[in-house]
């Protein structure tokens, strides 16, 4: 193994950067824990309205529609970041693209990334403030959650990683307590009739697919993988596939607890449910102990957004130091996060168009990308390939 | 992209570093003064030296060497008399049988002894502060030291924080002869090194580095080396206690090195990997790299039997949470989150907190900060009144306090859990960093309830997850997933244990010769088979 | 390095952090726990009277200091022509302490109340405030909830809290009463289907026929004594008013019909079948429930029930020798299954005809004959309930008599005298 070869000069380096645990390398574990974290947690947010929305009491079928429809994704990018064995996106699109549409490409994944992470976190610190912090101003909260997830984004993907490897069984097991602490409030025949909206289901998420695009931003960072392309393909499958079931879980309990039609009239499902849940006579109203790992999820979360944003940043403005562009990127998230938007539907709105202008750009770049790669990888070998 | 890889540093620089590589280039030397022929002038010269007419301890015996006049010079109290006058002065009293010689200067009849023949005054100067009598003869350019020491010294005792209640109880004491003894007797193999370094110039400690030939990493060996050259090249004065002096961060309150005065402990991460490194006049040896399981396991995880191992573990487990969040959680739950509390404790609560003036955060901070204080105290306490005081403190105070109304008695209990708990961490550096780090969950809690525990909680693991000891991170086989015997948590039974942790990278993969676990090769077809399992 | 020593400038204004002020930060003794909100028709149109029963959190201290021994249990707080949601600051004119309404352990609404006004509206508006919980129980009074807080004074019980909770308790042992919660009515009501919810009174009338047992509405039972309150039976809500009352064992045979009796056993007495005035006491196990057929394909819904009885005869007082004569038995089975039977299908005529309610929640299980809500919404299975041939089969699975001898088995004599 590679590891294992070492040169005395520099020792102290060469260990640094052949140890595996410091080498600044994701392994298949925290590939999973990572993408768990990227798709559960949407679970427990607004998405599920959005979810009710398309599918109506067939929700609970959409995170395994959408599974369905991102495994051919899922193989071709892999595909195509096995051709181009240990060399992340930008590197493979700057080879089949060109510098500068690579730069346009990366300018638009920036902006739009930004764009989906104020709304996001400024969605989550809402959340909180209403259900749990009536009082408390909404920028301070805000401005709390984003500085804990910026210096956690400090600290470095790997570290980032390991969190999420650390806490992915706490999240698992907080899932399957709530299950439990709901279950006789429970009545199953909510799910019925079982396809919901009907065939309009199948239309709405291949237009919304844009939901779940956070996987393929992660395909930046592919040149860190231990293993390269086979960790990428392993970890994003079973990633999703945990993420997916989560899902599933979660919104099957919103609606069997708070019953379809009903379930449109709550506006905050995750965080109803953790007031619901009792265990016995004594122990109810934990909410608040549910409210510790959600946000410990929501770090992680939002954590891997940044580094995102502040990665990207980096690659178009080819400052010294990536790690100082966290300042301007933190406080750009801040104040673009102060803009008052008037009630909820607007969120909606907004988040919609986020997510259909995601469909519409960052799948059509992966697939031109692939189709690229095939092309020239016939050329090279001389052989015509039909694609 | 390369250039983007090569600038992404967030490492802290290490200074040491930088300056062991400044001073390789220009290595200074000591002057040396070479011993002057005439027994008189040495004499004169070692006595300015050692400021004779002040120093009471500067001795001096007038002897023979056959015809030519001889001095013996020690320095009373390093050296037993008896024996100087037994083995030395004796039989240079007698005369010479024949003209043997064995080493050139020195003959036959002292031949049974431990003897370096020296040839610079600073040479001497030093073996007599190491307690090495020296012979001097005049006429000759060299002189002799014989190595017979005999410091007081403390008989090897049981350990003082790290008890066991099945296994070895031996410590290590000050010297470091014993101690390299004790570890020898528990790792019989001649690939163990022993690497002497001294340090200091006042207090010219010898810093003793221990590993395994074949097993440890060079890599990591010459790290070390490298930053205990760095320190000898700065020239400290003293060098008190080398961890502090080796160690990457300072301010950071984990440690990365693991302290531990047992030396079957020591003997048994030498045989995973790791360094261990001892002091002379230093009861205690550091072993690096280390990580958090490092500090968390105890030896008696291996010598009890399986069962009471985990239970043990979690029981610590439990007790490391509950010190560091009963504090914060019991302010975030009455201040913040009422409805947890179940009705009856809250009415319970609620109506003894009627009469009690402060809010709770400065009950709790009250609370807390008298806790310390005993603590503080109780470590210097003469044990005549020890006893006393608990009764004192615990019982009287505690109860007056509550009966005055100063504090409710939920209070009592929570401070008093929280207090037990944090001593059931075996590593006493970590129990610091637990101590001080409930102080920041305290204030987190105080300000933003359940929120800022969480926010606290997920910083804090992000700091601790990337801390790096000596290029090791602190979670190594959890988080970021290495092979080994995944003696993390719960451990396996011994016997299948046979995976040495691959986080130190150790050039020794395995403990014992399973052929299952040796697929840790290329070409091997378990690989293919056990996809999951190391 | 030149930025981390800028940085280190800025640290100071972190402490400002702990400096702004915590805002949602509540000290213990600052608050007033409110156990009941109570709801009654307002004097104005569109308006509520607001009834807080709030508790004295000394009186449950740690017996270290002293209880105050002059202040009383709870004290109730009554605003009159309000809005759900005023409530809690409107009370700060008349109560030292922040209203805290967390740890509400019951909703009392008026029978007035719930006949006039949508009780959605106000069951929304209460749960628009994030402090209020979803799975508070809700209760019926057929008087004014005023009146009921104020005279609903448990005899054992000093802190009133423990009433609700021990009742819920017995709720879930006896299945007189439907477990009624606001989380459920919301359910129900987005569903368009009627809900069942706790009726209790403290008013006690006469009965209007003796002998009836279970078989009456709260207010009415033959009782003396024991507390105040009343709790039995239930009230129909449908589309957010009330239409009708239940029984206690109309209510346990709805729950039962329904699929949602969630209790082990309960208790069932019938007349003798040929020795009319002594009364057979039965337990009946509530181990398997019905199996509920719902076949939409004809003009009208047919449902089928099928209602396994697991009976357990404990006293049978006329002497009749069901236990050993297999024939008598066989005709005790008979008699049960008719019974029963008869009783079931009165339910079913009731909620048909009278009420024009799917009170059983029978849609559930129609739900799932459908693939698409389309589908299900085009059918309405509301409206074709009332025409709906309900089919019910009651079959004793088994009946035990229990750890008893035969009636004419008697002890031997004693061995006394000789």
């Amino acid at each position: 193994m590679k590891f294992m070869k070492y040169s005395t000069a520099s020792a102290q380096d060469v260990f640094r950067q052949n140890n595996p645990s410091t080498n600044d390398r994701i392994g298949l574990r925290e590939l999973i824990a990572i993408d768990f974290f990227l798709l559960g947690v949407k679970g427990t947010d607004l998405t599920a309205s959005f979810f009710f929305q398309f599918a109506g009491s067939a929700a609970w079928l959409l995170p395994l529609l959408i599974f369905i429809f991102l495994l051919p994704i899922i193989f071709l990018v892999t595909h195509l970041l096995s051709q181009y064995e240990g060399k992340s996106l930008l590197f493979i699109s700057e080879q089949l693209l060109g510098r500068s549409l690579t730069y346009l490409a990366a300018f638009v994944l920036f902006v739009l990334g930004m764009a989906a992470t104020v709304l996001n976190m400024r969605s989550y610190a809402q959340m909180t403030g209403i259900m749990f912090y009536g009082r408390t101003p909404l920028i301070f909260l805000y401005g709390v959650i984003l500085l804990t997830t910026a210096y956690v984004a400090y600290r470095g993907l790997e570290a980032i990683g390991r969190v999420a490897s650390l806490l992915l069984p706490y999240a698992v097991f907080s899932f399957v307590l709530l299950y439990f602490g709901v279950y006789d409030m429970m009545d199953y025949r909510a799910i019925f009739p079982l396809f919901g909206q009907g065939w309009k289901m199948i239309s709405e998420t291949i237009l919304h697919l844009g939901f779940v695009v956070d996987i393929f931003y992660f395909a930046l960072f592919a040149s860190m993988l231990k293993g390269g392309s086979r960790t990428y393909k392993h970890g994003t499958l079973i990633g999703v596939g945990i993420a997916g079931v989560g899902t599933m879980g979660l919104i099957f309990m919103y609606t069997d607890v708070f019953g379809y039609p009903g379930v449109n009239q709550v506006l905050f499902h995750y965080q109803q449910i953790t007031r619901i849940a009792h265990y016995g006579q004594f122990i109810n109203h934990i909410e608040a102990a549910f409210l510790g790992t959600w946000i410990l999820a929501t770090v992680v979360h939002f954590a891997l957004y940044l580094y995102t944003m502040v990665y990207l940043l980096h690659y178009l403005v080819r400052s010294e130091d990536m790690f100082r562009l966290f300042i301007p990127v933190t406080a750009a998230v801040f104040f673009a996060g102060l803009y008052p938007y008037r009630s909820e539907k607007l969120f909606f709105i907004y988040r919609e168009w986020i997510v259909w202008i995601l469909t519409a750009t960052v799948y059509p770049y992966f697939l031109l990308l692939v189709l690229l790669a095939r092309i020239k990888g016939g050329k090279k070998r001389g052989r015509k390939k039909t694609s | 992209m390369r250039w983007m890889r090569s600038k992404m540093k967030n490492q802290i620089v290490m200074h040491y570093e930088s300056l062991a590589r400044e001073h390789d280039q220009k290595k200074r030397k000591r002057p040396t003064t070479p011993l002057p022929r005439r027994l008189s002038v040495s004499i004169k010269l070692l006595k300015e030296r050692f400021y004779a007419d002040k120093n009471a301890d500067f001795q001096t015996r007038h002897t023979v060497y056959g015809q030519k006049r001889a001095c013996l010079i020690y320095l009373q109290g390093t050296v037993d008399q008896a024996l100087i006058e037994d083995a030395i002065l004796a039989p240079l009293n007698h005369p010479l049988p024949n003209r043997r010689r064995l080493h050139p200067g020195i003959d036959a009849r002292l031949s049974s002894l431990d003897i370096e023949p020296l040839a610079t005054l600073e040479a001497i100067s030093d073996h007599l502060l190491n307690g090495h009598p020296v012979l001097l003869i005049d006429g000759e350019k060299e002189a002799y030291a014989f190595s017979m020491n005999a410091f007081p010294e403390r008989a090897i005792d049981k350990p003082d924080n790290e008890n066991v209640l099945k296994g070895p109880h031996e410590a290590f004491t000050e010297k470091i002869e014993k101690n390299t003894a004790l570890i020898r007797r528990y790792l019989r193999t001649p690939r163990l090194i022993h690497e002497m370094h001294t340090l200091g110039r006042l207090q010219k400690t010898s810093v003793s580095l221990f590993y395994v030939e074949g097993i440890v990493n060079p890599s990591l060996v010459e790290t070390i080396k490298k930053r205990l050259d760095a320190i000898e090249a700065l020239d400290y004065d003293s060098v008190v206690n080398i961890e502090q002096f080796i160690e990457e961060r300072p301010y950071s309150l984990l440690p990365s090195m693991l302290t531990t005065e047992r030396p079957d402990r020591v003997a048994a991460h030498l045989a995973e990997g790791h360094i261990a490194i001892m002091q002379d006049n230093f009861p205690y040896a550091y072993i690096a790299p280390a990580t958090y399981w490092t500090l968390f396991h105890t030896p008696e995880d291996h010598y009890a039997r399986l069962p009471y191992a985990w239970f043990s573990r979690a029981i610590r487990t439990f007790a490391f949470f509950l010190t560091l969040l009963t504090p914060a959680v019991y302010i975030a739950a009455t201040n913040y989150h009422l409805e947890m509390i179940p009705i009856d404790l809250l009415m319970a609560i609620a109506g003894s907190r009627e009469m009690v003036p402060f809010p709770v955060i400065l009950e709790i901070l009250l609370m807390e900060f008298s806790f310390e204080l005993i603590r503080e105290a109780s470590i210097r306490i003469p044990s005549q009144i020890g006893p006393t005081i608990g009764i004192v403190g615990a019982l009287i105070l505690g109860q007056a306090a509550v009966q005055a109304n100063i504090i409710s008695p939920i209070m009592v209990i929570v401070v008093a859990i929280t207090g037990l708990a944090s001593y059931a961490h075996p590593d006493l550096s970590f129990g610091f960093a637990i101590r001080i780090a409930r102080f920041f969950f305290i204030a987190a809690a105080a300000i933003l309830g359940f929120l800022g525990i969480a926010l606290l909680l997920a910083a804090s693991l992000a700091y601790i997850v990337s801390f790096k000891s000596f290029g090791v991170g602190y979670f190594t086989p959890w988080a970021p997933y290495v092979p080994s015997s995944h003696d993390v948590f719960l451990r396996k039974p011994l016997p299948d244990e046979t995976i040495m942790p691959l986080a130190n990278l150790p050039l020794q993969k395995t403990k014992a010769n399973r052929p299952r676990y040796l697929a840790l090769k290329e070409k091997d077809q378990w690989r293919k088979k056990r996809r999951w399992r190391p | 390095m030149a930025v981390k020593k800028h940085l280190k400038r800025l640290l100071p204004f972190f402490l400002l952090l702990f400096l702004s002020g915590c805002w949602d930060k509540i000290e213990l003794e600052d608050v007033a726990l409110v156990t009941t909100i109570g709801l009654d028709k307002g004097s104005l149109p569109g308006r509520v009277d607001v009834t807080l029963q709030i508790m004295n959190a000394q009186k449950a201290t740690i017996a270290l200091g002293n209880p105050a021994e002059k202040e009383p249990d709870h004290i109730n707080v009554t605003l009159r022509n309000t809005t759900p949601i005023l409530v809690k600051d409107q009370a700060n004119a008349v109560i030292t302490r922040r209203i805290n309404i967390s740890q509400v352990q019951a909703f009392l609404i008026s029978e007035a109340l719930a006949r006039d006004v949508d009780l959605y509206q106000i069951i929304a508006a209460m749960i628009r405030d994030p402090e209020m919980r979803r799975e508070t129980p809700v209760i019926i009074t057929k008087e004014r909830a005023e009146t009921f807080i104020k005279h609903n004074r448990p005899k054992f019980e000093t802190l009133i809290y423990a009433f609700y909770r021990f009742k819920l308790n017995r709720w879930k042992d006896t299945g007189d009463v439907p477990l009624s919660n606001v989380n459920d009515f919301l359910r129900a009501h987005a569903d368009g289907a009627p809900y069942l919810f706790i009726y209790a009174t403290t008013e006690r009338k006469k009965a209007e026929t003796k002998g009836q047992g279970d078989d009456t509405i709260a207010g009415r039972m033959e009782v003396k004594g024991g507390d105040p309150a009343e709790m039995i039976g239930a009230a129909i809500i449908h589309k957010g008013k009330m239409i009708g009352t239940l029984t206690g064992e109309e209510t346990r045979f709805t729950l039962l019909l329904g699929q949602n009796l969630r209790i082990a056993s309960y208790y069932v007495a019938f007349p003798d079948p040929d020795h009319k005035p002594w009364m057979i006491s039965t337990r009946i196990k509530n181990e398997m429930p019905p199996t509920i057929d719902v076949d939409l394909k004809g003009k009208r819904p047919h449902i089928t029930l099928t209602v396994p009885l697991y009976v357990e005869v404990l006293s049978i007082p006329s002497n009749v020798d069901y236990v050993a004569d297999m024939r008598l038995q066989n005709k005790l089975a008979r008699y049960l299954e008719q019974t029963m039977h008869k009783t079931f299908m009165d339910l079913v005529q009731k909620a048909q005809q009278t009420w024009k309610a799917d009170i059983f929640n029978w849609y559930r299980f129609a739900r799932s004959q459908f693939l698409t809500w389309s589908a299900y919404e085009a059918y309405d299975f509301e409206k074709r309930f009332q025409d709906a041939e309900v089919t019910l089969h009651v079959k004793l699975q088994m009946i035990d008599f229990g750890k008893q001898l035969r009636p004419e088995d008697t002890l031997p004599p004693l061995k006394g005298k000789h």
